[in-house]
């Protein structure tokens, strides 16, 4: 977050004073009651319930936790996602792992938590067709051209009453819509005043009373998607004031976060503990601040958030309880952590102009995938704000393997921009391209500070790189103009040149999406520049509390070590970004504080394109290996794409009964797939036995085959039955040669079914190598020829 | 913080019943020095108490006033003022008390009974 000069000033201003308080969200039951289903079992879907001891079927919403106990209240069963709830049933997602049984207790939060969302794939009587849900029972009809909007709502809050009114802030700013529709906004405030809004900015809403409360955002765009989020908020009295306050006895440490691993992480140990403590609780630390004498909370990138430290979640499996003790421990980590244990199933989608089914989207790019990934097929957008920066590049196609979301988006991210989702300490998720790959790094991002002596303790620590990392770096991928028109343009790029440097290994990304050679020769060589920096990175541990500094968005700051500042006498003025930052506390002395690690941020010279043949080239060896030389791919007049042809032709022999036939015709190149014949055909005397072969010229082929079958037919007689008779072969006849074919084998035409004697047919053949035709009758056949040639291209 | 004019220690506005034989302002908490030299201290101080004999019904005002805060709470404490140009009180608001500690009973009082004031804001 960049701070006015002033604020920088108070940043200096010593001591820092911060008071860290822990507020552990308490949903809300709204419903309860209990199974009446004797039928239910593994996989149901639809809970049939009575005994309502709580609240109304109609105060259940989509979304809401329902949880599954043998107890009032209790979760020992499990817990489920609500879809719909009417009458005396309540319809949950898919699910086969919830061991349903009748009169279990059941309990309805007013709760939104992240979930994933799976599809359903029915496939109907065409093999081919099949019927596409996207969240089991909502069957695919416009979603993926209805593009909604990615909201935002702020953070998930937490605060105390003060003079008996909390005031908290709200915008909707940073809410994303991929095909700008204009949009209209629904705040709803649970316990604030006022209770409902209808633009972007609410600004401060005033809460009176402690309690856990629920802020709904709805944005309704004029294309007609339709998107909700969900915010808590926890309103405490003061310690000192009352009753409602926040656990005050617990310890907090490992405070930690990096862009690598995508978010933050900490540990809790919790004294006394009072409440519902549960995987996946929502955790918002929040401070009272003093910078020198004044009482203000500085830093964190949510607009008049300042207070709020971090948000997180109770990590599954993290809890344990000391019952000897009295106290319970557990980890807490950014909505990313959840997102890494969170499952869900592959998805593809191509883009299209004008998407007709559910594996294709709307002119699809970066941004898109995410909105699409997101709303579909999870309930992230219900949780927690996302925002993208950077440049975005159309892409043909998205497609995420059966991993967890974290891992569907990160890859998405890693492959196609060299970006990263990060969330930050306040819950927000960033998705953004690194800095060291981002054109015209050093001046594209905000600059947070300048840090130098008067911020740190002890001395920065540099990491002093003597040779190169990386001696040669390539990266290629697709300039993809979009479905409209559909151009691709593979493009291919290397640093530091042509030439490698002297030290350091080797490195390929490839896949990328691109615009141009100019932005991938760019690209390379700031990402090639940054990764050979010399004083790639600096470690720092702040003297205060400079909550302005976050692990995303990326924000530079102006590094400014002077030659006293290190043993070494080093100078350095050069922009950084954080690239992990790990927190203390010491509640004693009540101090917070920093260490960050800082990654380089600089441009490179625009390196060098590589030129992608468009035929392999098989010179350059000077005679040392054999030279492969491949045919020339004979043109044929009209023929652009197919690898076959088929030609047929028909023998058109003279009517004169031969013995033996050979190289009876020349086949004529003919570009057309059919070859009309011509009419005459091959009579054989009905007395005549033997061998017939029929000869094919054809030159200049690499590979032909040819299909052979006979044709009865006996036009004399309209009762009398066509026969094919069939045999197929094929041979390579060798390189730009001439051949001929003769058909193999003896070919016997049998007696016509219905042939009355006396009777004439006409049998008709299509040569493939040697065809021997005997023929068994006492009257003559006429016997035809059909040729079809079957030309394959070389792979 | 506001100023108090009692010249005596007390606990949420009730003198001590027996004011302490010493009390002192301890050596703020430092986390290093930053880049210019300068220390970095810790934005509260602590106020230390002793009383080197106490009777059991003095101990117990002060038992009771730690009671009284609880594990969570905080207090309001008249102290000698810090950084003041005179000796003079003052009364500070949102302290709290680590547990009084004490040695070994003489006759029927207590031996060197420590109460320790944190989280005392003096700017």
């Amino acid at each position: 977050m960049q701070l006015s000069s002033s604020q920088i000033e108070l940043l200096r201003s010593r001591p820092h004073t911060t008071k860290l308080y822990l507020s552990i969200f308490q949903p809300k039951p709204i419903f309860k009651a209990r199974i009446n289903d004797a039928t239910i079992g593994f996989g149901s879907r639809i809970i049939i319930f009575n005994t309502v001891t709580l609240g109304s079927v109609t105060d259940i919403e989509a979304g809401m936790t329902l949880l599954i106990g043998s107890s009032d209240g209790a979760r020992d069963v499990g817990k489920i996602r609500v879809k719909s709830a009417s009458g005396v049933q309540i319809v949950v997602s898919e699910n086969s792992n919830i061991n349903w049984q009748n009169a279990q207790y059941l309990t309805v939060l007013k709760y939104w938590e992240l979930w994933p969302v799976f599809p359903r794939i029915i496939q109907n009587a065409n093999p081919e067709d099949v019927t596409f849900y996207k969240d089991y029972d909502v069957a695919y009809s416009n979603q993926n051209t209805v593009l909604g909007t990615i909201p935002c709502a702020g953070p998930h809050r937490a605060a105390f009453l003060d003079a008996g009114s909390a005031q908290l802030y709200y915008t909707a700013t940073g809410s994303f819509n991929p095909v700008g529709a204009i949009l209209s906004y629904d705040w709803t405030f649970e316990g604030g005043t006022p209770s409902t809004y209808n633009a972007l900015t609410p600004g401060l809403v005033s809460y009176n009373a402690p309690g856990h409360y629920i802020t709904r955002l709805t944005i309704s765009g004029s294309n007609g998607g339709v998107d909700t989020t969900y915010r808590n908020v926890s309103i405490y009295d003061r310690p000192e004031n009352g009753t409602g306050t926040v656990p005050l006895q617990y310890e907090i440490g490992n405070i930690e976060g990096s862009r690598g691993e995508g978010g933050y992480t900490a540990s809790i140990k919790l004294h006394n503990p009072t409440g519902d403590i549960y995987d996946g609780a929502l955790v918002v630390l929040f401070t009272d601040d003093v910078y020198g004498t004044t009482d203000i909370s500085l830093g964190g990138n949510a607009q008049n958030s300042s207070k709020i430290f971090m948000v997180g979640y109770i990590l599954k499996g993290s809890i344990r309880w000391n019952y000897a003790d009295s106290y319970v421990d557990f980890d807490i980590g950014s909505i990313t952590e959840v997102m890494k244990k969170t499952i869900s199933f592959s998805i593809s989608v191509e883009s299209k102009v004008n998407p007709q089914y559910w594996f294709e989207l709307k002119d699809l790019d970066v941004r898109r995938a995410i909105y699409h990934y997101s709303r579909w097929h999870s309930t992230l957008l219900s949780v927690a704000d996302l925002q993208f920066l950077g440049q975005d590049f159309p892409i043909q196609y998205f497609d995420a393997d059966r991993e967890s979301l974290f891992d569907s988006l990160d890859n998405l991210m890693r492959g196609t921009l060299i970006g990263e989702v990060v969330s930050d300490r306040q819950g927000k998720i960033w998705f953004e391209t690194s800095a060291e790959a981002t054109p015209n790094s050093t001046g594209t991002f905000v600059q947070s500070m300048i840090l130098d002596r008067r911020d740190w303790k002890g001395q920065p620590i540099l990491e002093e790189e003597i040779e190169d990392d990386i001696s040669f770096l390539e990266l290629g991928g697709i300039a993809y103009s979009g479905p409209a028109t559909g151009t691709f343009a593979p493009l291919m790029a290397c640093a530091p040149g042509n030439a490698p440097s002297f030290r350091g290994i080797l490195d390929r990304r490839q896949g990328l999406a691109l615009a141009s050679q100019t932005q991938l020769n760019q690209l390379v060589a700031n990402l090639w520049a940054n990764k050979n920096f010399k004083y790639k990175t600096v470690d720092v541990e702040l003297a205060g509390d400079y909550r302005n500094l976050d692990i995303a968005p990326q924000e530079t700051v102006l590094v400014n070590i002077l030659p006293q500042d290190t043993i070494r006498r080093i100078s350095l003025s050069q922009l950084y970004v954080p690239s992990s930052m790990s927190w203390n506390f010491d509640a004693t002395a009540q101090f917070l504080y920093p260490r960050v690690s800082l990654a380089s941020v600089v441009g490179g010279r625009a390196s060098e394109s590589i030129i992608i043949p468009a035929v392999p080239d098989g010179g350059g060896y000077g005679g040392r290996f054999p030279r492969i030389m491949l045919p020339s791919i004979p043109a044929f007049p009209g023929l652009i794409t197919p690898a076959i042809q088929y030609i047929q032709a028909y023998l058109d022999p003279a009517t004169t009964p031969v013995v033996s036939v050979t190289s009876v015709f020349s086949l004529t190149m003919d570009p057309t797939n059919t070859y009309t014949p011509s009419g005459t055909f091959y009579r054989f005397p009905s007395t005549v036995y033997g061998t017939y072969a029929i000869g094919i010229t054809v030159s200049g082929w690499y590979r032909v085959g040819m299909n052979v079958s006979i044709y009865y037919s006996t036009p004399n007689n309209a009762d009398d039955v066509d026969v094919y008779l069939t045999r197929n072969a094929s041979r390579y006849v060798g390189i730009g040669g001439n051949f001929d074919f003769t058909v193999p084998g003896n070919f016997t035409v049998p007696r016509p079914f219905g042939y009355n004697s006396g009777d004439s047919f006409i049998a008709f053949f299509l040569a493939n190598d040697e065809l021997s035709i005997g023929v068994a009758t006492s009257d003559s056949i006429t016997v035809g020829g059909h040729v079809t040639v079957e030309f394959i291209r070389p792979a | 913080m506001s100023a108090g004019l009692s010249g005596t220690y007390a606990i949420n506005g009730t003198t001590l019943s027996l004011q302490p034989t010493e009390g002192r302002w301890l050596e703020r908490s430092s986390f290093g020095i930053d880049g210019n030299g300068h220390p970095i201290y810790s934005g509260v101080r602590q106020f230390e108490l002793r009383f080197q004999l106490e009777s059991m019904s003095d101990l117990q005002q002060i038992i009771n006033s730690y009671n009284s805060v609880g594990a969570t709470g905080t207090i309001v404490m008249d102290l000698p003022q810090w950084g003041a140009a005179d000796f003079r009180f003052y009364s500070y608001s949102g302290c709290t008390l680590r547990e009084p500690e004490y040695g070994p009973y003489f006759e029927e009082f207590n031996e060197d009974v420590t109460l320790l004031v944190m989280n005392i804001r003096t700017q």
